[in-house]
């Protein structure tokens, strides 16, 4: 069966192409599409059908028919004519349609980056992460975390056909790095298999993929890890001591250099070492499944729970699942537990591309409505061109060349400005955009294209009611069109009022976040964070010689510091409730620790001192050893509020001398008094509301050293812990954090796209008062013997004023009433995501017609003023 | 008066790609054609060429006097279509065996050493 392509496709191509070649072309194109028609389908036939014919839009095949060139040589001669003559308009028509176009670049590139990430491993298409939840029915346990515990799914290649390779990447805690004398601390530092070089792309300087882990105790390097580290020094085959997950120093060999890690991937890694034996594929990881080609993640993620019943016993009320993410996906979509990095935000994405949206619709109808009026203003002309037996559709060209001058001259104005603030924006945001610069030319192409057909259709449509004698006469005839140019600026305020006012209730809510109350004091608090299970067992000695220091008021020692969610949830059993069964998050801390931090003691008392009387802790080295250490020692518990409420207790005083402990896994910690109760504070950032929380001291959990200080934060103070510091581990680096800092930095990303929309919303509205300047600019030149009358009667400048801008007040009015319901609705569905939120009041919406009517009395104002001041029988004379 | 200057200036030395389609077109004797020029040239280079550049080339090729063309061979699959079908010229002839030899002399000055491995 032959078919014809879509009619209205080959009717395109008559349009287009010279009719001494239109028989074969279109012979050809027709075989091609038939060809592909088999093969691939009608819409993706007809698709490329299209691209082909618009690749004909070139010199050698464009069908031009003499009288055209005439004509749009005459059109283009009338245009820049007025663009010269009527400087104010085309500045401020530019103007405004560059600003569009130059942020919608930015928005382009930004988005197009985010949505690139981790597709430069050439098999990322058949990349799969592997992530790990576990559900307790009965304590309300439920937690996703995005890597996986054990080593029972290392055979999944062997057991599932589909799975080609699986790849762990593990010991993903900060690991310490000793470059001879040299110390450093790597945040993103994996032990990973062999295979990981051939499932993700990474390229390599040095070495190659094939044989780089291939033997234990091997390390790759990233190439500024490599400079970091030895300089200009030739780095294979260098030896450096890295640390392992208890802390203990291995020697390992430099074996290659890859280039650093594009910005653009949730991996930022900075150093590989392979996985030394055999034996140590197990622990948590982070695992990768590469897929065989053809096959799909369904059929395995099908199979995936038969799987699970045999590699694992679980009880009643348990379940455990494992799940699949494209690792495409990841940066945008996924939000488990402990990701690698905090990744994008899939609604961000949408909101730029909303503004941007928002923006060239404004610029589009500035666009329109300024062309349109300003040929009213040679309505003459206009009106003699139709006696001369112009046509409609020539009309409608003329609009369209004109509107394709001036969107083409800001198209390569805001490319220029894009270009040269590319750096700044990229400072601004801290990575480098990676995106396809032909795509960003193609679809400002595509841009200028649409608002061309826009702005040009808008204003043919306008221009079709004109009454040819009363144009001849020189009439004005701007009645005529009144409704729908009200329409348009309408329709703009209204944009302009939404971007506002979401911006507004933005700007509270997040100003809210970082203003609530946490529940503990953050300031004057620095912290030696992440530090090994070998550095913790001296801490008592450092804790002493810390406290030494003038200007340190207290030392104290934690499980996990605040800003970082603890996802450590175990069972609590309670012994004379033993309807009890709730779970909750463990957090060890020294017993100063609520104090120091300022945490409100609701009943009680803090942690006993007593608890610390034993001995120093042994070497520990296996999660053996660690567990029956833990598991003899004697208990003290502390809970937050939100833990006494889930227990089921109306006061904290009926919590107080329970006996309680607290399971996780087959770790059980012994039974011990609830010795005080403590008033919820926020252990995570303010998205998340509060778990319920045990806190009990148990030094062996202990990772970070908490030093509250007197004063604001010196340099000198820095120093000092500095080298006290130094003096107990110089083998070991340190990180010194402010607590405040730490904290800010949860909300950094997020503080940035803040600023990036105030910055766009703010754009949004110059172009809005650009738009509007304009068009009041040609209205008072319509009505300048009317007002410069108005004026030798005796009015004065209010008068006029309320007489030119009562048809934009009344405009702005109806757009209010109509946009801010909506708003309002739309808003209370976003603010819902937030545990912690503010409510919608009035105010948003009063600062955003405020900013309105603002930007409304200035531009009439100033037009007003600048009339006032020629003396009106300069304008009655004229003529 | 600027086409025929151009025309005698690249008169004598043919594009890469204008070389191909010609060189196809000899190939395809009787049936050369855009289509069929263009599948040509995939299977013996392996290039993804568009449509249109065939059409401009061929177009270009016929100004310049390599070509020459008449309509024909409509069929069901081209909806009717009549094919522009295209046949060398002498000049044309003429022009690919001049490039032909060049490169022939070319090569046959070429030292043997230069494919000796290292």
């Amino acid at each position: 069966m032959k078919s014809l392509p879509p009619y209205w496709i080959l009717f395109l191509l008559r349009k287009i192409c010279h009719e001494d070649l239109l028989e074969a072309v279109e012979g050809d194109l027709i075989q091609l599409f038939n060809h592909r028609l088999a093969k691939l389908g009608k819409p993706f036939a007809s698709l490329l059908l299209l691209f082909d014919i618009l690749q004909f839009i070139q010199p050698f095949s464009f069908r031009t028919p003499q009288y055209y060139r005439m004509i749009i040589k005459n059109y283009l001669t009338i245009i820049s004519r007025n663009m010269i003559r009527k400087k104010v308009i085309t500045i401020i028509n530019i103007a405004g349609m560059t600003l569009a176009l130059t942020l919608s670049m930015v928005i382009y590139s930004y988005v197009v980056h985010e949505r690139s990430y981790d597709r430069f491993h050439e098999k990322s298409d058949r990349i799969y992460r592997m992530s790990y939840r576990y559900q307790n029915e009965n304590t309300g346990y439920d937690i996703h975390w995005a890597r996986m515990n054990g080593k029972w799914f290392n055979s999944l290649p062997d057991e599932f056909s589909e799975i080609s390779k699986l790849v762990r990447f593990q010991s993903f805690r900060e690991r310490d790095v000793l470059v001879g004398e040299e110390k450093y601390r790597e945040q993103h530092a994996f032990a990973v298999d062999q295979e990981a070089f051939s499932v993700f792309n990474y390229t390599f300087i040095n070495g190659d993929a094939k044989s780089a882990l291939s033997s234990p105790y091997s390390v790759v390097l990233t190439k500024s890890t490599a400079s970091r580290y030895f300089g200009n020094s030739n780095p294979i085959g260098k030896k450096l001591q890295i640390s392992a997950d208890n802390g203990q120093q291995e020697s390992y060999t430099v074996t290659a250099i890859i280039k650093d890690v594009p910005s653009n991937t949730h991996m930022p890694v900075t150093l590989f070492t392979g996985i030394n034996k055999p034996e140590d594929r197990k622990g948590w990881a982070y695992t990768y499944v590469l897929l065989e080609e053809q096959s799909t993640i369904k059929s395995v993620a099908d199979k995936m729970p038969s799987f699970l019943d045999r590699m694992n016993t679980y009880s009643e009320g348990e379940s455990l699942s494992v799940h699949f993410m494209p690792l495409t996906d990841i940066h945008l979509q996924s939000n488990l537990s402990r990701e690698i990095v905090v990744g994008g935000n899939h609604q961000y994405i949408l909101g730029f591309i909303t503004v941007a949206i928002f923006l060239l619709f404004i610029a589009t109808i500035n666009f329109a409505n300024l062309n349109t009026v300003q040929s009213f203003g040679r309505s003459r002309e206009m009106g003699l061109r139709k006696v001369m037996g112009a046509q409609i559709s020539q009309f409608k060209m003329y609009f369209f060349v004109e509107a394709l001058m001036l969107a083409g001259i800001s198209a390569i104005i805001a490319a220029i400005i894009f270009f040269f603030t590319r750096p700044y924006l990229e400072n601004f945001v801290g990575y480098h955009f990676v995106f396809d610069s032909y795509s960003l030319v193609l679809w400002t192409l595509l841009i200028v294209t649409v608002v061309t057909i826009i702005s040009g259709a808008i204003s043919g449509q306008l221009v079709t009611k004109i009454n040819t004698i009363e144009a001849l006469k020189g009439k004005s005839i701007s009645n005529n069109v009144r409704p729908i140019k009200n329409l348009l600026i309408g329709f703009q305020f209204a944009l302009a009022i939404i971007l506002v006012s979401c911006t507004i209730i933005f700007h509270r809510q997040f100003t809210f976040i970082q203003n609530h109350d946490l529940g503990y004091n953050k300031a004057h608090i620095m912290a030696f964070t992440g530090n090994s299970f070998q550095v913790m067992r001296s801490y008592e000695l450092l804790k002493e010689r810390l406290e030494k220091i003038t200007g340190v008021k207290a030392v104290s020692a934690l499980s996990e510091m605040p800003s970082i969610p603890i996802k450590d949830m175990g069972q609590i059993a309670v012994v004379d409730y033993p309807e009890i069964d709730i779970s909750a998050d463990m957090l060890n801390m020294d017993v100063n620790g609520t104090d120091i931090m300022d945490i409100k003691l609701l009943a009680g008392n803090p942690l006993p001192a007593r608890l610390k009387q034993r001995a120093e802790f042994p070497e520990l080295n296996n999660f053996e050893q660690i567990r029956a250490y833990v598991m003899a020692q004697r208990r003290s518990y502390m809970i937050n509020k939100s833990a006494m409420n889930a227990m089921g207790w109306q006061s904290p005083e009926e919590a107080i001398g329970n006996q309680m402990s607290w399971s996780i896994g087959n770790i059980k910690l012994k039974k011990g008094l609830i010795v005080g109760v403590i008033d919820d504070f926020h252990q995570e950032s303010l998205y998340a509301k509060i778990d319920p929380l045990v806190i009990t001291y148990e030094p062996v959990w202990f990772r970070h050293v908490m030093i509250k200080t007197s004063s604001e934060n010196s340099f000198e103070m820095h120093n000092a812990l500095e080298s006290a510091w130094n003096d107990i581990f110089p083998n070991q680096p340190m990180e010194l954090v402010y607590l405040d800092q730490k904290y800010e930095q949860l909300y950094k990303l997020e503080q940035k796209q803040l600023q990036l929309i105030s910055v766009f919303t703010a754009v949004a509205i110059f172009i809005a008062f650009l738009g509007l300047y304009g068009m009041i600019e040609f209205a008072l030149k319509n009505r300048t013997k009317e007002l410069a009358i108005r004026r030798v009667l005796g009015s004065d400048i209010i008068q006029i004023m309320k007489l030119i801008g009562k048809e934009y007040f009344t405009l702005a009015s109806i757009s209010l009433v109509i946009i801010i319901p909506i708003v309002w609705k739309l808003m209370s569905v976003w603010l819902d995501n937030y545990a912690y939120r503010i409510n919608i009041n009035g105010v948003s919406f009063l600062l955003a017609s405020l900013t309105l009517i603002i930007i409304l009395g200035v531009s009439l104002f100033l037009h007003i003023y600048k009339s006032g001041r020629v003396n009106p029988v300069e304008a009655l004379r004229g003529e | 008066m600027q086409d025929k200057g151009e025309t005698n200036m690249k008169g004598t030395s043919l594009g890469e790609f204008e070389e191909l389609v010609l060189l196809s077109i000899a190939i395809l004797h009787g049936d050369a054609y855009g289509l069929s020029i263009l599948n040509e040239l995939d299977k013996r280079t392996g290039r993804k060429i568009m449509i249109s550049s065939v059409h401009k080339v061929l177009v270009r090729l016929e100004k310049k006097g390599f070509l020459d063309s008449h309509l024909g061979g409509a069929t069901e699959e081209r909806g009717g279509r009549s094919k522009k079908l295209y046949e060398l010229t002498m000049n044309g002839k003429g022009v690919l065996s001049q490039s032909k030899e060049l490169r022939n002399n070319m090569w046959a000055d070429i030292s043997q050493l230069v494919w000796v491995k290292e």
